[in-house]
């Protein structure tokens, strides 16, 4: 009996787990503006960006997510801070500054009724973070090997870190053995007039597993196969 | 009667304010430049030519970007993405890559650029039949096309140049990102621009690591609207009388 109930619980993990692999390398997408506390002067970087010590923070809105939330995302705003990235090392070389951070920072998505994010200027400010950290928390991960590359030359760069889910209301659509593995990755754009005073770069990002796991329906008996 | 025209007017006021669609808080910056559209993670490139290789493309080969829209903001805000009954798909073509130049940066980085010059993209409002907007599913490149150009030609332009920039950082993790501009020409949406085709920004991610096969990678970026405000500068009142003399 116990063994039948056994067999039923890893058939039932099975089912579940083949689409999870096959299809959900999506999380969510974003939109923001990112800054730096404090803004320490950098005499030998165009901008006043990232010197060792200094936090990287960014706000914005979560722009669509995957469709394994259908039915769990509610009304309202998604909103997203990422905070506590320190960056720890930089270079700048030929116009192209690197940053690399500690581990441990944060990236969260809230979900809140209000509709009030609002990035007024010269961050942190009255209205940012505070409104874009409001709400329920949705979904929050540590980053960890977070790197940042920005090309003075050709106004382009981009981030990418190491996510791994761990908190959130949202957790529980994500499965345990899915919850390691997420890019999360951005460009970081400027000059740019959209860029509200005080913000750095205007961002757009996302949340992904890049490679797509194939996945196919096998018998037992070809999966015995595959181990003799 | 002046009195009951002047209460239909103000109804009709208020019905406008009722139904047309909300201004998205995603759109707003604060700063007057907003974002005109956005698509998420859905956007897949591929070139014709030589072959793609590590991130380099060569010179002469051209590149083509199919993606699916997934935000409207002003003056497109009328547009709804998530419409069941249609669908909005974006196509670059005629992308025409200077070659990619590789230099290194930092402790052991890598970067690679490209310009791509005399592009143009279309806007299009189609039945819901192309939406394998997935990597997952996205159609093989030979076929994309025709599945990204169904519909009617809501907005078009050109794309007078676009960079693309891949870096492999010193932790060895590889991302990119990509900036442009483009100017609306043409598309039955073309008159909710300012006339004279200012150019705006594009720009986004740029991911180039495991695309899908025969893609050279997917990116998730936005449209800025273009900024139709009017040079103004300072003057004096005797040069200004100056001028109608």
């Amino acid at each position: 009996m116990k063994r039948s109930a056994w067999l039923l619980l890893l058939a039932a993990m099975t089912v579940f787990a083949v689409p999870a692999q096959a299809q959900r390398d999506f999380l969510c997408g974003y939109t923001g503006f990112d800054y730096v506390v404090p803004q320490t002067p950098q005499p030998t970087i165009p901008t006043p960006f990232l010197a060792t010590g200094d936090e990287y923070r960014a706000v914005g809105f979560v722009t669509s997510f995957s469709t394994m939330f259908t039915g769990v995302v509610g009304g309202g705003e998604h909103t997203f801070a990422l905070s506590g990235a320190t960056a720890s090392s930089s270079s700048f070389v030929g116009g192209v500054l690197e940053v690399v951070f500690d581990p441990h920072a944060r990236f969260r998505i809230y979900e809140d009724a209000a509709n009030n994010g609002s990035y007024g200027t010269n961050p942190p400010n009255g209205t940012s973070p505070s409104t874009f950290t409001d709400g329920t928390l949705f979904l929050g991960a540590d980053v960890n090997s977070l790197v940042l590359v920005y090309d003075y030359n050709d106004n382009s760069g981009n981030f990418e870190g190491l996510a791994t889910l761990d908190e959130g209301s949202a957790l529980w659509v994500v499965s345990p053995s899915r919850r390691s593995g997420w890019v999360l990755g951005g460009q970081a754009g400027r000059p740019n007039g959209s860029i509200p005073a005080g913000y750095v770069n205007q961002i757009s990002g996302e949340v992904q597993i890049p490679s797509v796991v194939p996945a196919a329906h096998k018998t037992w008996g070809q999966i015995k196969t595959l181990y003799r | 009667m002046k009195r009951i025209l002047g209460t239909a007017v103000l109804f009709a006021l208020l019905a406008t304010s009722v139904f047309a669609p909300l201004a998205s808080a995603q759109c707003v910056t604060g700063t007057g430049v907003n974002v005109l559209l956005k698509w998420d993670a859905n956007g897949f490139s591929f070139e014709n030519g030589a072959p793609y290789t590590n991130y380099v493309s060569p010179a002469g080969n051209v590149l083509t970007n199919v993606l699916g829209v997934s935000l409207f903001c002003a003056p497109l805000s009328g547009l709804n993405p998530n419409d069941p009954a249609k669908e909005y798909t974006m196509v670059w073509t005629g992308l025409v890559s200077g070659g990619t130049v590789t230099t290194p940066f930092g402790a052991s980085g890598s970067k690679y650029s490209t310009v791509y010059t005399g592009g143009s993209f279309a806007l299009y409002e189609g039945p819901v039949n192309a939406r394998a907007w997935t990597a997952a599913t996205v159609p093989v490149p030979g076929s994309a096309l025709g599945a990204y150009t169904d519909g009617a030609i809501v907005l078009s332009g050109a794309i007078d140049s676009l960079t693309t920039t891949i870096t492999r950082s010193s932790l060895g993790t590889v991302n990119g990102s990509f900036r442009g501009k483009y100017r609306v020409t043409g598309g039955t949406l073309a008159n909710l621009f300012c006339p004279g085709g200012a150019a705006g920004l594009m720009d986004g991610l740029w991911f180039p690591v495991a695309p899908p096969a025969g893609y050279t990678g997917h990116n998730n970026g936005k449209f800025d609207a273009p900024d139709c405000t009017t040079p103004a500068k300072t003057t004096s009142w005797g040069r200004i009388k100056t001028m109608y003399r």
